[in-house]
């Protein structure tokens, strides 16, 4: 299934949690998370991801704005993980970009966060 | 029941007035018995009572108490007697017929002695039930009505009192029952509470600790209750925004599911948890208790962390792996591309050796020829004249110094290139650190790379007086060919209409040297300046650049000689390139047998 068509699949179930995307000039693709990543939700992003992931082409680069994240469980942890390894396997640069303080001390505390490129946005 | 006839005579009516006030007396008693005393032994006294009152051998009361139990209380005996309801009722129903009383006889109360002749019975009768019956035996005489009409103004007086008395044992049944039923429940909430293997808490409205169990005591890695009762939650997690963030929610929605959150303990150490909770409330809706339970999950996490953690490394290991793969790839195709440049200058030397020297030769040779030609011409006169004319010799002979001039320049040209291709590739220094004139090389690069510079940009060169410095010069070579070339490609990419500039300048800074290569092209965007030397990023088009070239260029630059490679760029400005390297080369390593 394309990513725009899931993307749109997520967003009808999801109303109030949407997810939003852009391209960057550079040709990367952004999504922009404004949901909390507890276990029910890690599990219905997970797929957007897979697909997102599909969508980019190898060297390029999946950018996943945090900024609204408000709280993220060990499922959240392990969909970042899980999705950082096949961005390698793809050849395609995974960023977290404005991670909430609160959700890197999770990582961090997880001795997690040094194996993501980590981005702050200039906003 | 008849009523009793008026007195006629003072006698009769002070008789009347003895019996009714002995009948007062009794009842008085009776009720002051059962005022007295709620348990049977009341039931027992009363019937010895009845029994003095009514001067007979035998009285009793059947009744049902609160307890739904078949009894009967025996005047003479010390405890009231259980019966099966089977028994109960094959004793009296037999004898007392209908409501109200009966006369009977001769009759023996169950299991107790033998018969009396004349027995009576009354209902003991109160708002709609029948509470039991009231039963006297005598040896002599029958019944006659003065006593029925006792009997029955005694049992209408007391079946209310028996009546509540039984209602209030069976009330006080039901307290009692029920007491034991809340104390059994909250044995077992409590049980529960405190045996559970999970963190239970409560909480009130502001977050403060009411109650917290063994567990949760055990989790927190505290020994004493009052160590977190009266404490706000928020103390006892790693970082208490994670309780705010907790609290919000809960106030909001009224429960939290499988919420995770990092407790601390008293040692510093931490502890994964999983808690749902809820609230309870008010009447107006306020919140009064936060009641949780907080679950240890923190095996869990470690094992699932460990496999994250493992994944992630065998995935950057795979990818370092793959680049080393392709890098390797590359830096073998350089260095075979270097070694073929050397051996291709190498094997051209030779044959450019003997062709210049065969060319000087031939340059005296034909100076001979010339000599001899102009003294045969003055030996031979106009014939050869004729011919030096005919054939245009004098006009060939001019050329002569031109195209030898000319050749000598190509010659020299050629072994210079040569030369510097040799100097470039360094073949002969193989993979040693060693001694290197960065000037030199810049010069020698210059002339690898001028092909794919001289049309598109004019070079200008500022180059500093240096110390060699200890480098491998093939590798520092390829570094300055690589900025070289792509500054020269991303002006030509322009399609400018004049000629663009790449300036090089080298100076010494204390115990390094800088390398500053600068050209005036497009300049580098923002976006993309982080990512320039990353493996495979490039920006030119499919076949011309792999994405190599910087990457590589670091490598070397940062990793093999522990110098910088810095990047400077302004979109329209052009872009600069700093190299830096230490004089003394990388350190060492130590010498290990």
């Amino acid at each position: 299934m394309a990513f725009d068509e899931v993307l749109l699949r997520y967003n009808e179930l999801h109303p109030n949690s949407r997810v939003e995307t852009r391209r960057s000039e550079g040709g990367d693709l952004v999504i922009v998370l404004a949901c909390d990543l507890e276990m029910k939700a890690s599990t219905d992003i997970a797929p957007l991801l897979e697909s997102a992931l599909r969508e980019c082409s190898a060297k390029a680069r999946l950018i996943l704005d945090l900024r609204g994240v408000g709280y993220v469980s060990s499922t959240g942890v392990g969909l970042l993980a899980n999705t950082m390894v096949a961005a390698g396997k793809r050849s395609i640069c995974f960023i977290l970009l404005d991670i909430p303080p609160r959700v890197k001390n999770i990582m961090d505390t997880l001795g997690l966060l040094s194996f993501f490129t980590v981005e702050e946005s200039s906003l | 029941m008849n009523e009793r006839p008026e007195p006629s005579s003072r006698p009769e009516l002070e008789r009347e007035i003895a019996r009714a006030t002995r009948l007062l007396e009794a009842t008085a008693e009776l009720c002051r018995l059962f005022a007295q005393d709620e348990s049977e032994k009341a039931d027992l006294a009363a019937v010895e009572v009845l029994k003095r009152f009514f001067g007979v051998e035998g009285a009793a009361l059947f009744y049902v108490n609160g307890l739904s139990e078949y009894r009967f209380c025996l005047a003479g005996a010390e405890f009231p007697i259980a019966l099966s309801e089977a028994r109960w009722r094959e004793s009296i129903g037999p004898v007392h017929k209908g409501s109200g009383v009966s006369r009977f006889g001769p009759w023996s109360l169950p299991a107790f002695g033998g018969p009396l002749p004349c027995w009576i019975s009354i209902e003991l009768y109160s708002s709609g039930s029948n509470l039991g019956y009231l039963l006297l035996g005598k040896s002599s005489g029958p019944w006659n009505e003065e006593e029925e009409l006792a009997l029955s103004s005694i049992a209408s007086t007391i079946a209310p009192i028996v009546g509540v008395r039984i209602e209030r044992e069976k009330e006080e049944y039901v307290r009692r029952q029920t007491e034991l039923r809340l104390s059994e429940s909250e044995k077992r909430l409590r049980a529960f509470f405190e045996d559970s293997r999970d963190m239970i808490y409560t909480a009130n409205a502001e977050d403060i600790v009411s109650s917290i169990n063994a567990a949760g005591l055990a989790l927190t890695g505290r020994t004493e209750k009052h160590e977190v009762l009266g404490h706000p939650f928020s103390g006892l997690a790693l970082n208490p925004a994670d309780r705010e963030f907790f609290l919000g929610r809960i106030r909001e929605e009224g429960f939290v599911e499988d919420y995770e959150i990092v407790l601390a303990k008293k040692d510093g150490s931490t502890v994964f948890c999983l808690e749902t909770a809820h609230t309870l409330k008010g009447p107006k809706g306020e919140i009064v208790e936060l009641q949780g339970i907080i679950k240890d999950i923190s095996e869990r996490i470690k094992n699932e962390g460990e496999l994250w953690k493992t994944n992630l490394e065998l995935a950057e290991a795979n990818q370092r792996l793959q680049q080393t793969q392709v890098l390797m790839v590359q830096h073998e195709k350089l260095a075979s591309i270097g070694q073929l440049a050397a051996g291709i200058a190498h094997e051209i030397n030779n044959p450019v050796g003997f062709l210049k020297s065969n060319h000087v030769i031939l340059e005296k040779y034909t100076l001979k020829l010339r000599e001899a030609w102009a003294a045969a011409r003055i030996a031979a006169g106009p014939a050869i004249e004729a011919i030096e004319t005919k054939m245009d010799l004098a006009f060939v002979f001019s050329e002569f110094d031109t195209i030898f001039a000319e050749s000598a320049d190509g010659f020299s040209r050629i072994m210079r290139i040569v030369s510097n291709l040799k100097s470039f590739s360094r073949i002969d220094q193989g993979s040693d650190f060693e001694l290197y004139d960065i000037n030199g090389g810049i010069e020698s690069t210059l002339v690898v790379a001028r092909n794919e510079i001289k049309y598109v940009a004019d070079v200008q060169k500022k180059l500093g007086e240096l110390p060699q410095i200890r480098a491998m010069g093939g590798e520092i070579n390829q570094v300055i060919l690589n900025i070289l070339v792509n500054g020269a490609q991303a002006i030509e990419a322009q399609k400018r209409p004049e000629k663009g500039l790449i300036e090089i300048e080298t100076l010494l800074k204390g115990e390094r040297v800088q390398v500053i290569i600068h050209d005036n092209g497009p300049g580098i965007p923002e976006a993309i300046r982080t990512r320039i030397f990353d493996p495979f990023f490039t920006t030119k088009e499919p076949g011309k650049g792999t994405g190599l070239g910087l990457s590589i260029s670091y490598d070397i630059i940062v990793t093999k000689h522990m110098g910088k490679l810095a990047v400077e760029s302004e979109p329209g400005e052009g872009t600069t390139f700093i190299i830096e390297l230490p004089v003394a080369g990388p350190p060492v390593p130590p010498v290990t047998h």
